[in-house]
């Protein structure tokens, strides 16, 4: 399966966001999208499913025009996992990963077996599903960014797009989301799609980046050969140092300075 | 530890207690509020004389209670208990959807401005000096038209953000208070009408009235149950709410209508009753939790539970005069409301 962008453009009415951007993403491969605060990767992501409507170019799901779906096949084709959600009411975590069915679920269909078998599974697959009857307002941030996406897994979807799951996260908990994130990619062969800051993590966990630079494509490529220091240099304004690190076995940036501007 | 499908099972199970429960009580209130009064009627009377008007079956009934009981019960308790069951169901259920579109808990039908309106179209109509019957009619008219004002208002873009839904509904609340309050100041003869209009009240409770509040309540209360897995998911954002595959525009929009109808028919018939739309919903969701497929239901029973109450309350208090239930819901409502929120706080989630 394949997702397809081509030549998007999108402005708000006082500033244009997105210009010329063109990529495809893969099943099977986790797909990462980078650059600095402002550089359009949020609103890249909800252009890719159809939240902000692009002004011109096409995104197509295995050559599908996807711009032409209605909101609840778009539900059953993108999971998300956005950058923030609301969680202080006491839903517990059994009913906001059953919201995952709400595209899948006709107005006056009820919650049935067949949908307690995949919320069940994909609490399974998040490791969360010890958790099902505690109050989404009592959970960890790990644990909550899980629920989420075992919300987004609910929904069955083939595309997986996730922004920015662990910013919030300690290092043990960025570690567990970005291993889940791969074995769904590869075990489950969704086209898997992140925005992330962290670019050692990128590094070690995607196989292809996309980095982007005041809305526009910069390079894409295998990560290693996307965040160069020439890259890091012209997009960041950091030098930086690229080594591939034999123990854990990917390549790993080490950021030196803040290049002084004139 | 318990099996999803047990706790599945078990969750049902709570709501179905907690409905039977609410119902239960509903009818219990019901029968206290057809009792109670300048004359006191036991059940078995009041029973005998439901008995006696249905057709054919009731002639049977041996009438053992003096003949002005029959039109007590018949034509002044039954059609006040009914409409202040109606109204409190009306204001509570549009008080919890407009918590949970807006995610504010300070949201309700009064805050929003559509109490405010409706008192301002009904003050109008009495200043006009228009015959009673248009004044339902005007605080109607002028109810929806303030939540469609309020609306276009604070549409930005197409969208509509709740932030500024709320500010403009605050600020045309407080406009429409100082238009009534204006009219107040200069009406001398009529005042007593008006006043008694603002505070909210069920006196003079007649069949008519409930037959303008009950069609419109029936249809609306279903249909704002449609509409809780939307609610749901806009609990949680806007964006999700999206992600998820809810158009959530057009559901504010079929929300904010509906709000309108339900609460120009309770403002229609009982002045503005304040309190109720915001409190209902808070005590409801304290204790069944913030899913809407049971607070919609729960709110719309402890609404219509608490209303008759307080309007048993407010008719007997300083017997044989009568208050406006408006006094007696915030009097009442409020200590018990800030019992609730010191108590439970954690379960409601604001």
């Amino acid at each position: 399966m394949k997702l397809s962008v081509s030549s998007l453009n999108f402005s708000f009415p006082t500033k244009k966001v997105l210009r010329d951007v063109s990529f495809s993403a893969h099943s099977g491969e986790v797909f990462g999208i980078v650059g600095p605060n402002g550089s359009g990767k949020t609103t890249l992501l909800r252009c890719l499913r159809l939240v902000l409507s692009p002004q011109g170019g096409a995104i197509t799901l295995d050559g599908e025009d996807v711009t032409v779906w209605d909101r609840s096949r778009i539900a059953r084709v993108f999971g998300v996992v956005p950058q923030s959600t609301t969680l202080t009411f006491p839903f517990s975590v059994f009913d906001v990963v059953m919201m995952g069915r709400i595209p899948h679920l006709g107005r006056f269909q009820r919650e049935g077996a067949h949908d307690i078998s995949i919320v069940r599974e994909s609490m399974r697959l998040t490791s969360i599903d010890h958790l099902f009857e505690r109050p989404i307002s009592q959970l960890s941030g790990g644990e909550l960014q899980r629920v989420i996406i075992a919300r987004a897994l609910a929904q069955e979807p083939r595309v997986l797009l996730l922004d920015e799951p662990t910013s919030q996260l300690d290092i043990n908990h960025q570690f567990e989301v970005m291993k889940l994130v791969r074995s769904l990619a590869v075990e489950h062969n969704m086209v898997v799609i992140i925005i992330s800051h962290n670019l050692n993590l990128s590094l070690r966990y995607c196989d292809r980046l996309l980095l982007l630079k005041d809305g526009g494509v910069h390079s894409c490529g295998a990560s290693e050969e996307v965040l160069t220091p020439d890259n890091i240099r012209d997009v960041y304004g950091v030098e930086a140092q690229l080594d591939y690190n034999k123990c854990i076995g990917a390549h790993q940036l080490t950021l030196i300075d803040a290049i002084e501007k004139d | 530890m318990q099996d999803i499908e047990a706790y599945f099972h078990s969750v049902r199970m709570y709501r179905l207690t907690v409905m039977v429960g609410l119902i239960l009580s509903l009818f219990a209130v019901a029968v206290l509020g057809i009792m109670v009064g300048p004359v006191s009627i036991s059940p078995s009377t009041i029973l005998h004389i439901f008995w006696m008007q249905i057709p054919r079956v009731g002639d049977s009934v041996m009438q053992t209670w003096p003949h002005s009981y029959t039109s007590i019960v018949m034509d002044v308790r039954l059609p006040r208990v009914l409409l202040g069951m109606l109204v409190g169901m009306g204001l509570a259920v549009s008080g919890c959807a407009m918590q949970g579109l807006f995610r504010n808990p300070m949201a309700s039908p009064y805050v929003c401005g559509l109490s405010s309106g409706g008192a301002f179209g009904a003050a109008l109509a009495v200043n006009l000096g228009l015959a009673y019957i248009f004044l339902p009619f005007f605080a109607f008219l002028f109810a929806t038209l303030t939540v469609f004002f309020v609306y276009m208002i604070s549409r930005v873009n197409n969208k509509v953000p709740t932030e500024t839904l709320l500010l403009s509904g605050i600020a045309l609340s407080s406009f429409f208070s100082a238009l009534v309050s204006l009219m107040l100041y200069f009406a001398d003869q009529q005042l007593e009408r008006i006043v008694f209009w603002m505070m909210g009240g069920l006196w003079a409770s007649t069949w008519d009235k409930v037959a303008v509040t009950l069609p419109l309540i029936v249809v609306a209360v279903p249909l704002f149950y449609v509409l809780s897995r939307e609610l749901n998911a806009m609990l949680l954002g806007e964006e999700n709410a999206t992600d998820l595959g809810i158009k959530v525009e057009s559901t504010k929009r079929i929300i904010l209508v509906l709000t309108a109808f339900t609460v120009g028919a309770c403002v229609a018939v009982s002045g503005v009753i304040g309190f109720v739309g915001l409190i209902i919903p808070h005590i409801a969701r304290i204790f069944v939790g913030p899913d809407h497929k049971i607070l919609i239901p729960a709110s719309v029973l402890v609404g219509g539970i608490f209303l008759i109450l307080t309007d048993t309350l407010a008719r007997t208090i300083i017997m044989p005069a009568e208050l406006p239930v408006g006094i007696i819901t915030s009097l009442f409502g409020v200590p018990f409301f800030l019992y609730l929120l010191r108590k439970r706080k954690e379960r409601m989630g604001w």
